[in-house]
């Protein structure tokens, strides 16, 4: 009794303010549909983790597969907005962003999402994320909206990563030399060599928008972006090589595992229009053009068994073996 | 009292003899003038149940959205794509023509060629955009690779281009009415058009590829329906030489077959005379009722002419026999007739204008009937006196048949009938259980008119196969505030009622501004799919809006009315009602004061409305057709268990009309539903004709058998004659190109030949077992 009449009393002025929270806000309450089509809606990102799988999408689509992507199921998830990213760090630890400056937070490998930020007033859409461990991650979107947490994302600070430019913050990676990038707008290419607390930005041979990178070791590094641009590096993005791609699609995403035929590994490169670019050795030397006949758009790319991807996109989820 | 008036009547007739013929010769000079000037009347909105809530919506934004009345032309190649010279030459040259198709609505066309085909595409610096053929454009390969580029980036592939690319597709608009002169469209002047200059110039010339014209669309069905109606000549040909040859095969006498066939013909003239008199024309629909109704006239006349054959053989002479008819069947011919009139009448109920046409061009029909077969008839037949050697034909033909009768006649005693009755239930527990199985709407792909392997249905397989618009659409028009799609909040209203509706079962895909401005709103960002939400600020809102014109369909000019297209995957009634009832329970959900949620419009909004109005009116038209037919056996016959005797054949009997239709696949729907009531109409004449004999030769005989085997041999042949007569002609129609008239042919083959049998053998089996139960009420 006298238990809980302790936590009542902490519990009232908590409930009052959360409904004053909810009456201001009536998005708190939000949860994404579960619709049989959700998997065929449009999906922008996925992550992965040995097994597990999480595509993030429109109207507060989240999906989790335990089968590398065979079988699907909709996770509950309390948003409807577009979510843009999702990172995994291990099994359990997931986090996803969207518009509205959402950030939603999951510890059980994707299920259930709680959600730890959300800032519609800035109008500005979080692009991306990703987490260095369990408490140290960025979450970067348009207009150079760059926010960061030390707490695992309970408690996030806004900051500037340029003094003068303002550009989308499009798509962050990390190297295995632990160097971070970031793809942003008008050709630039920010990098960290201290974990992302400070940032440069890298001179490029373009001016369009660059969608994302995608590092390897030793100081090679892809960056890809509007209509079919698609750049290499091989110092850490000191200078750049442009590559023919045959296409004028814009590249969105990029993958690198195994190739089944070398057994090396390869490059994938996916982009809208349903463009496929498959890179055999990673250097960028012979590019093979495949466009998938149904021409939606593809967003992120995952692999899975079989020598199979995972696309994620406009058509939602497909199976596609290159 | 009655039997007074009869007499006076009988007097007034057969003391004017010639001036009766005059009298009708002059009318039906008349009305063959009148009939000369028939006219095709064929319309859209007569179609539909304007009365219907849906169709409220549907004619509240016809003006803006255009509603159902499309007409889609598809060029497709034969082999290859489409980028060649000769298609382009000559898909510009459609698209020319098109414009000069009278009700087109110009500003509303939309192909390749047209500048409301537009596509934008994002640069390093913006978004670029322009038509997809350029102004400049040359069919060279440079031209046509250029073309091949911008289809794939306005995304009209699968909408104006085939998926494949073998073809490419015009969408036109038709005004029902001339916005100027307000002159009603003359649908099957527009049909020839398309098939004359669009098909007839476009499809398999000597260009060096081969190029095949398709056209679907109401105007397109309703030019084939009125061409395949066209045929129904041949048939009422047909179903006159049939009628003539047995007519002739069973009285041997020219003058007599003569007499039956011109009055049944001057029946129909009538008809047709006083259509156009009041002003109706005659739709293709309905153009099987004049048909119908020279079948019923020479039914009837058949009992006149069999019972002036009775007392001629019994040895009168013409004259009296004539009048000795006349009085006899006066009362029994005008109540059999009025049950058909208002057989015909209760399908008024069908707030259905086609339908309501139906109902009148029917009843006019049979009430002509009422004079020609009562008056004018038995003064011809008192001028026929019969040849010699007839009466010993006659009799021997009649001895033949008591040998029948005889057999039929044990119907009504106590083994025979306590068995049909049994049997009877049986059917009727067979009857009931399947019959629940009726579906109502259209059950096939494709127009349900027309067969389905009929050119437009094959137009239509071609054109919904080849690209990705559905040809069946049901669209909930969307009303709100003016400047609504510039509101996040009410375009996102929309938003999720679209997503909502895309997951419901039975829909192929949904099209709403919502979905187009959140790509337009990504094309403001690089194109990006990241950016594909709606923005919620006004003015980014109104940025996108403002690059979808009203010609879209998607929004009216001050855009406070948003139709989502609800693409479907067949117009099944199942899915229909599916679908419809998704809407109704979103909208019940989601209740909100400024986004109202309307249905519906679109070719599958039309058949909605139309199925419900038909499961409205189907029960209130078997119900007062029955009341009111029952209520005219208790006032004819002063006896419930005479008009029962009557009615539980006729019920049974419609019962399994419903089981039939389930067991052949044929829908309940505007076609058929008439048919029930046409099929009761007709059905209860042999039992008020037997009914009527037998009761008068109850009151001579010394039972039940005697008194039935009288009555089967003097009006027994007249049934059997009757039903046979109507059962061919409407038989011929299961031969009808169109789908519609055949399943009309079968049901009422089925309706006519069933009652026939219903009325002979299970009529004199309730009799008995009633005569058994109440024998005091019996002969009243």
């Amino acid at each position: 009794m006298l238990i809980c009449r302790k936590a009542g009393s902490l519990l009232v002025p908590a409930a009052a303010l959360f409904s004053l929270f909810l009456l201001s806000t009536s998005w708190a309450a939000e949860f994404a549909e579960p619709s049989p089509l959700a998997i065929h809606s449009l999906l922008l990102d996925g992550a992965q983790y040995q097994h597990r799988m999480i595509a993030v999408g429109e109207r507060g689509h989240v999906l989790y597969s335990d089968d590398q992507g065979h079988n699907w199921a909709q996770a509950r998830v309390p948003t409807r907005t577009l979510l843009t990213g999702v990172f995994m760090l291990d099994e359990t630890h997931a986090w996803a962003v969207g518009h509205d400056a959402t950030i939603l937070q999951s510890s059980d490998g994707g299920r259930q999402w709680q959600l730890r930020y959300r800032a519609p007033d800035k109008e500005s859409p979080l692009l991306d994320v990703w987490f260095k461990d369990q408490n140290r991650g960025f979450a970067i979107g348009a207009y150079g909206l760059f926010l960061e947490t030390s707490d695992g994302g309970t408690t996030w600070q806004q900051r500037w990563i340029s003094e003068t430019d303002d550009f989308h913050l499009n798509q962050i990676s990390s190297a295995p030399d632990g160097t971070l990038y970031i793809a942003a707008e008008s050709g630039v290419v920010y990098r960290s060599d201290d974990g992302g607390n400070n940032w440069g930005s890298l001179t490029t041979p373009y001016q369009g928008s660059f969608f994302g990178s995608l590092p390897l070791t030793s100081g090679q590094l892809f960056v890809f972006g509007l209509r079919g641009h698609l750049f290499r590096s091989d110092n850490r993005g000191d200078s750049w090589t442009g590559l023919a791609t045959g296409t004028t699609a814009m590249l969105t995403s990029a993958l690198r595992s195994s190739d089944p035929q070398t057994g090396g590994e390869r490059c994938l490169f996916a982009g809208l229009s349903g463009v496929l670019l498959v890179d055999q050795g990673c250097n960028g030397e012979a590019l093979q053009l495949i466009q998938r006949p149904d021409r939606s758009g593809i967003s992120a790319l995952l692999s899975s068994d079989n020598d199979e991807l995972v696309l994620i996109g406009e058509a939602g989820i497909t199976r596609f073996k290159p | 009292m009655m039997s007074a008036l009869t007499n006076a009547l009988e007097k007034l007739l057969f003391n004017h003899r010639r001036g009766v013929i005059v009298l009708f010769v002059a009318i039906t000079a008349v009305m063959l003038y009148f009939a000369s000037q028939l006219r095709v009347d064929a319309g859209f909105t007569k179609l539909l149940p304007m009365k219907h809530e849906y169709m409220q919506t549907f004619s509240k934004h016809q003006q803006a959205f255009g509603g159902a009345n499309r007409i889609l032309i598809a060029l497709m190649v034969k082999e290859g794509d489409i980028f060649n010279k000769p298609f382009f030459d000559r898909l510009a040259a459609i698209t020319d023509e098109v414009f000069f198709i009278p009700g087109v609505d110009r500003t509303r066309v939309t192909s390749l060629f047209t500048p409301n085909v537009r596509f934008t595409e994002v640069v390093e610096d913006g978004i670029a955009g322009g038509n997809v053929i350029p102004a400049d454009f040359e069919a060279t390969p440079e031209g046509l690779a250029t073309v091949r580029q911008n289809i794939l980036k306005a995304g009209i592939v699968g909408r104006l281009v085939a998926n494949d690319f073998s073809g490419a597709l015009i969408s036109v608009q038709l005004q029902e009415f001339n916005p100027e002169t307000g002159e009603a469209l003359d649908y099957i002047q527009v049909a020839e058009l398309l098939e004359e200059r669009i098909r007839g110039q476009y499809e398999n010339q000597d260009f060096n590829i081969e190029l095949n014209v398709h056209v679907i669309g109401f105007a397109k069905a309703i030019g084939d329906i009125a061409a395949g109606a066209a045929r129904v000549i041949l048939f009422f040909a047909l179903t006159f030489a049939i009628t003539a040859l047995l007519v002739f095969a069973t009285t041997r006498s020219f003058r007599l077959t003569a007499a039956l066939l011109g009055s049944a013909l001057i029946a129909v003239i009538w008809q047709l005379g006083l259509l156009t008199a009041m002003g109706y024309g005659i739709d293709p629909m309905s153009v099987l009722i004049p048909f119908l109704i020279f079948a019923i006239a020479i039914s009837h006349g058949v009992q006149m002419v069999n019972n002036h054959n009775t007392e001629v053989f019994q040895g009168a002479d013409a004259e009296t026999a004539a009048r000795t008819c006349f009085k006899r069947l006066l009362i029994p011919s005008t109540i059999a007739l009025a049950s058909d009139t208002i057989g015909f009448i209760t399908i008024y109920l069908i707030e259905i204008r086609v339908i309501q046409e139906m109902a009148i061009t029917a009843s006019v029909g049979v009430a002509v009937i009422i004079f020609i077969n009562l008056l004018l008839l038995p003064v011809l037949l008192s001028y026929i006196r019969p040849k010699a050697g007839q009466r010993e034909k006659m009799a021997r033909r009649a001895a033949r048949m008591n040998g029948v009768w005889r057999v039929v006649a044990r119907a009504a005693t106590a083994k025979p009938a306590t068995g049909i009755i049994l049997f009877s239930l049986l059917l009727l527990i067979l009857g009931a259980w399947k019959a629940t199985d009726v579906k109502i709407g259209d059950l096939q792909r494709g127009v349900p008119e027309l067969r389905a392997e009929s050119r437009y249905n094959i137009d239509s397989e071609v054109i919904s196969n080849k690209f990705s618009i559905g040809v069946d659409v049901l669209t909930v028009i969307v009303e709100t505030s003016p400047e609504g799609c510039i509101n996040y909040d009410i375009m996102s209203a929309i938003d999720h009622f679209q997503w909502a509706m895309r997951n419901v079962e039975g829909v192929q895909s949904v099209i709403a501004l919502p979905g187009v401005v959140r790509v337009i709103n990504a094309g403001w960002n690089e194109g990006s799919l990241k950016w594909r939400v709606l923005p919620r600020n006004a003015s980014s809102l109104a940025q996108s809006v403002a690059y979808i014109p009203t010609s879209s369909g998607l929004l009216n000019n001050d855009c406070s009315v948003m139709p989502v297209m609800i693409f479907t995957t067949d117009h099944k009634a199942t899915t229909i009602t599916k679908i419809v009832s998704a809407v109704k329970a979103y909208r019940d959900e989601h209740r909100r004061d400024d986004v109202q949620f309307l249905l519906a419009t679109g070719n599958v909004g039309v058949m909605a409305a139309t199925n419900e109005e038909i499961d409205r009116a189907q029960f209130p038209i078997l119900l007062y057709l029955f009341s009111i037919i029952i209520a005219l056996c208790l006032i004819t016959f002063r006896s419930l268990a005479t008009t029962l005797c009557i009615m539980l054949p006729l019920a049974l009997v419609s019962l399994l009309a419903y089981a039939l239709m389930a067991m052949l696949d044929i829908g309940l729907k505007v076609a058929t539903l008439p048919v029930v009531a046409l099929g009761v109409g007709v059905g209860v004449d042999y039992g008020i004709y037997i009914y009527s004999r037998l009761r008068d030769f109850l009151k001579t005989e010394d039972s039940l058998y005697d008194a039935y085997l009288m009555t089967l041999s003097q009006t027994g042949s007249g049934v059997l004659f009757t039903a046979i007569t109507l059962a061919i002609g409407v038989a011929t129609w299961i031969f009808s190109p169109l789908k519609f008239q055949a399943d009309m042919g079968i049901l009422l083959t089925f309706m006519f030949l069933v009652n026939m049998l219903g009325a002979i053998f299970l009529l004199p089996a309730l009799a008995y077992w009633f005569k058994r139960l109440q024998p005091a009420k019996h002969s009243t």
